[in-house]
């Protein structure tokens, strides 16, 4: 435990140690704060919840999360330390988690200083803060799950921009896994039970049955289990790359 | 650095997991269902206890037939959410049934057997491109009973679990529940009353003939109170006018003994101030056409203003006048035309409703220290006040009535649901019977009850002209036949009614889950208080414009005398004047309509900038602090190395 503890600590302290995370910061209030208010059209809607808030997370996720996730890794190679972590005295599995805690812990932050905007709604109507603190969660857990996805590829190549855009990619096929068009494609000739599947894998479905304000424990298992196997993965990668 | 288990870390561990993580997700998805947490407000995805209770007493097994197009709603997805949910739930009921509901799931694809069964069994389809959509319920018990939801509405989804525990529970029930009417209106005869029923002219109501459909119905004898008794499920009183003492405890005692009652008293009655006398065969003027029981209401906690009626300005029915000549089309200020708005959402007696025609409502006021809740089912506008039942006696002047009418700013409740304990209105028991020789010894009386054990089941509507046709429907001739075709929803409202009433205690305890509008009360406020001023502004502008016109016209027509005359200086600067001022007040009219918004958009422009701009400023600050105290630092260490 304690060594996985020394990597957060590192990691999390060296986000804040450059102008990268307040930057991050600023820009990722500002989308959410824009997308809220504009493409979310909370004005019109009237409605003292966060729905047009909640409704964007997963596409803005898919840009900023990569993002914060692409320096794990590939930063360490690029920059020969990587060599250095190996030979410390430190489990693979604790320089893992340890890296992605971070920046979960990172992401975290992040969304909570959108406080204000749970403020605000609290101030203007008679919100259910209850489906409130769920999308919170929501938001939280499959932020993990992006991160995991994130970590591993960063793990793939030394070269930050080329994780990014892996990232992405990966990101984004669990994201519109759920989108009618997508399952559009396989309605037409694969059996239901198929298309069930590839929309259960959806970050979206889960997600959304999330933010109507019930946890059900197969969302939980799904954004928990995604996160383990990205991880594994990422040890997996981290340790073939050393090898080889 | 330690690896550990080296055979974990390679390619085919990698597969494996994946493989392992899609599998168990799987597994999951169609295994594991109904463990969540709940975390909304009023607890949508949680049985409530009235429903487990239905449930548990199911006495023979029933059959619950699922047909949900699955495949067809893939292009769907909310539809497709829904019908997810919707099994799911209806898998929880079979659940806690212990065996009592089988369920079967069906998928209805086209031209299949399955499709045929839906058809069969009434569903509803809906055309998709792929074929008919089908989404709904047929549940079958032991004696071959039928009932079905013929379409599951997403808008409806706030219903969803009273409208499948009423099934199970009409099939777990399948006795037709028996609903006792009492009262002065003729709902049998007709306008006519008995008298045109004895010349073979009986025209019963044909909101009459509609309960019929759903219910076993009794009418009962006012003068024989001893009928209301435990055999009836819901008590009507229609138009409970001029009740003996007898009559009114009888009431009294089967609403605290758990009766459910729905009553239709009126502070004033037209359909019986225009019934005939059946002496002179025209209607008869004045009169107290009132049937409000004070008495009992006072015991339930409310009251209904006697002798007014609610003038609502804003829901008002248009009505045709052929006073002053011309005919003309008028507000009629004591007919009300009760939009969907007015009626509440969350009752699920109203929540369907489009529309009430009503005439001449009473306002129910909750009494101070009530031990009841009083929930509104219709309200008025605020564009309202209570007017004399005075004013309506003989030919009421639509355009007189229009002319008294001053709002008062308040919104008043025309029908309501009481529920809650309360004591008797007869605390010293039954009252005392005229004997009359010769009668009968009386039936030895039932115990005399204090205080209601359970909570009572009342509902109250302040008036009994709703449930006569002239409000609420119209006939037509169609190849040769009258169609009644409704324009209002008065029987639905009744129907609905009853039924919820009828059914068990657990059934009318399950209202409507949330899903309620949750508006931004203070900018609703701020609205509502800028649209008063401007009213208020707009008056007295309007005012001001019309003496400027009418001096300025005044000032035209006495130029236009002296025609030939230039006008006098004096005259001409008084005309500049005037004109001068009517532009200003029209400038200053539309100045007022745009400074109407102006403070809610001052406000959401804050809201904004707070939300979108401030946190952002606020970090980036931080940032740039630290990055200084941080150089400093440096700079510091630097010099002192």
């Amino acid at each position: 435990m304690k060594p996985m503890l020394a990597v957060l600590r590192r990691e999390f302290s060296g986000y804040f140690s450059t102008p990268v995370a307040y930057v991050f910061i600023v820009v990722f209030l500002f989308t959410a704060g824009i997308f809220t208010f504009y493409l979310g059209q909370f004005f019109d809607r009237g409605q003292a919840d966060l729905k047009s808030f909640f409704m964007f997370h997963p596409w803005l996720y898919l840009f900023f999360l990569p993002a914060i996730a692409m320096r794990l890794w590939a930063e360490e190679r690029k920059a020969g330390t990587i060599e250095l972590l190996l030979t410390l005295p430190i489990p693979l599995w604790a320089a893992v988690l340890g890296k992605f805690l971070a920046a979960w812990a990172f992401a975290g932050i992040a969304l909570a200083l959108t406080f204000p905007l749970w403020l605000t709604v609290n101030w203007l109507g008679n919100p259910d803060n209850g489906v409130i603190l769920a999308g919170y969660i929501g938001s939280f857990l499959m932020a993990g799950a992006y991160l995991a996805i994130g970590s591993c590829m960063s793990a793939v190549t030394k070269n930050q921009v080329i994780a990014f855009v892996l990232s992405v990619l990966v990101c984004f096929i669990f994201t519109v896994s759920g989108a009618p068009m997508v399952l559009g494609f396989f309605q037409g000739w694969a059996p239901t039970l198929i298309v069930d599947t590839i929309a259960s894998f959806s970050f979206l479905a889960h997600f959304n049955a999330i933010t109507e304000g019930v946890i059900d424990v197969r969302d939980l298992v799904f954004f928990l289990s995604l996160i383990a196997v990205w991880l594994y993965a990422n040890a997996v990668i981290v340790d073939l790359k050393k090898a080889g | 650095m330690k690896t550990g288990s080296k055979a974990l870390l390679t390619g085919t561990g990698l597969i494996a997991a994946f493989a392992l993580f899609f599998g168990f997700n799987i597994l999951v998805n169609n295994g594991l269902r109904d463990a969540r947490i709940d975390l909304t407000e009023a607890r949508l995805y949680t049985l409530s206890d009235g429903t487990r209770n239905v449930l548990k007493a199911i006495p023979e097994p029933m059959t619950l037939r699922f047909f949900f197009s699955d495949k067809l709603a893939g292009n769907a997805p909310q539809l497709k959410q829904y019908g997810n949910r919707v099994r799911e739930l209806l898998e929880r009921y079979a659940s806690l049934a212990g065996g009592k509901i089988r369920l079967e799931v069906i998928d209805p694809e086209p031209f299949t057997e399955a499709e045929d069964r839906a058809v069969q069994a009434g569903l509803q389809g809906a055309q998709l491109p792929g074929g008919q959509l089908y989404f709904g319920l047929v549940g079958t018990n032991a004696l071959d009973q039928q009932q079905t939801i013929t379409f599951f509405q997403a808008d409806k989804e706030q219903f969803l679990e009273y409208d499948l525990t009423k099934l199970v529970y009409s099939l777990s029930n399948p006795t037709k529940p028996t609903v006792g009417i009492l009262g002065a209106l003729p709902l049998e005869y007709g306008p006519g009353g008995m008298m045109a029923a004895m010349r073979g002219q009986a025209q019963p109501y044909l909101i009459l003939e509609q309960i019929k459909q759903f219910f076993q119905v009794k009418m009962l004898d006012a003068a024989k109170p001893e009928e209301i008794d435990d055999k009836i499920s819901t008590l009507i009183l229609a138009h409970p006018k001029d009740l003996s003492p007898q009559a009114q405890y009888a009431i009294d005692q089967y609403v605290l003994k758990g009766g459910r009652l729905i009553v239709f008293a009126d502070p004033y009655s037209e359909t019986m101030s225009a019934m005939p006398n059946p002496m002179t065969g025209r209607p008869m003027p004045g009169g107290d056409q009132s049937s409000l029981l004070p008495e009992l209401f006072k015991a339930w906690g409310i009251e209904v203003a006697s002798g007014k009626f609610v003038a609502d300005l804003a829901l008002a029915q248009r009505v045709q006048t052929g006073r002053s000549g011309a005919a003309a089309v008028v507000d009629y200020v004591p007919w009300l035309a009760i939009p969907g708005e007015r009626l509440s959402r969350d009752d699920v007696v109203t929540a369907e409703l489009t529309q009430i025609n009503a005439a001449s409502m009473g306002s129910i006021r909750k009494l101070e220290g009530a031990t009841t809740t009083v929930t509104p089912l219709i309200t008025s506008s605020n564009q309202a006040m209570l007017m004399d039942v005075k004013d309506l006696d003989g030919d009421p002047n639509p355009q007189a009535l229009a002319e008294k009418f001053k709002p008062t700013g308040e919104t008043y409740m025309l029908a309501a649901r009481i529920s809650g304990t309360v004591k008797s209105a007869f605390p010293n028991g039954a009252p005392p019977v005229e004997k009359k020789d010769g009668d009968k010894p009386a039936v030895a009386p039932a115990a005399h009850v204090v205080e209601s054990a359970k909570p009572i089941n009342v509902l109250l509507v302040a008036d009994a002209d709703l449930l006569d046709d002239r409000f609420w429907v119209r006939s037509q001739q169609m190849m040769g036949q009258n169609m009644y075709v409704p324009i209002a929803a008065n029987a639905d409202l009744l129907v609905n009614a009853i039924d919820n009433m009828s059914g068990s205690g657990d059934l009318i305890g399950l209202r409507s889950r949330g899903r309620s509008q949750r508006p931004f009360e203070v900018i609703d406020n701020m609205r509502r208080q800028a649209e008063q001023q401007f009213l208020a502004r707009q008056k007295q502008l309007e005012q001001k414009l019309e003496t400027t016109q009418k001096q300025l016209a005044d000032l035209q027509s006495k130029a236009q005398d002296q025609s030939n005359a230039l006008l006098s200086a004096e005259q001409e600067a008084a005309m500049t004047t005037f004109r001068d001022d009517l532009l200003s007040t029209r400038r200053e009219l539309r100045g007022v309509q745009r400074e109407l918004n102006r403070d809610i958009e001052s406000l959401q422009v804050l809201v904004k900038f707070i939300n979108i701009g401030l946190m952002p400023l606020l970090a980036a600050l931080v940032a740039v602090g630290l990055a200084i105290v941080w150089r400093q630092r440096r700079i510091r260490r630097a010099l002192e190395g």
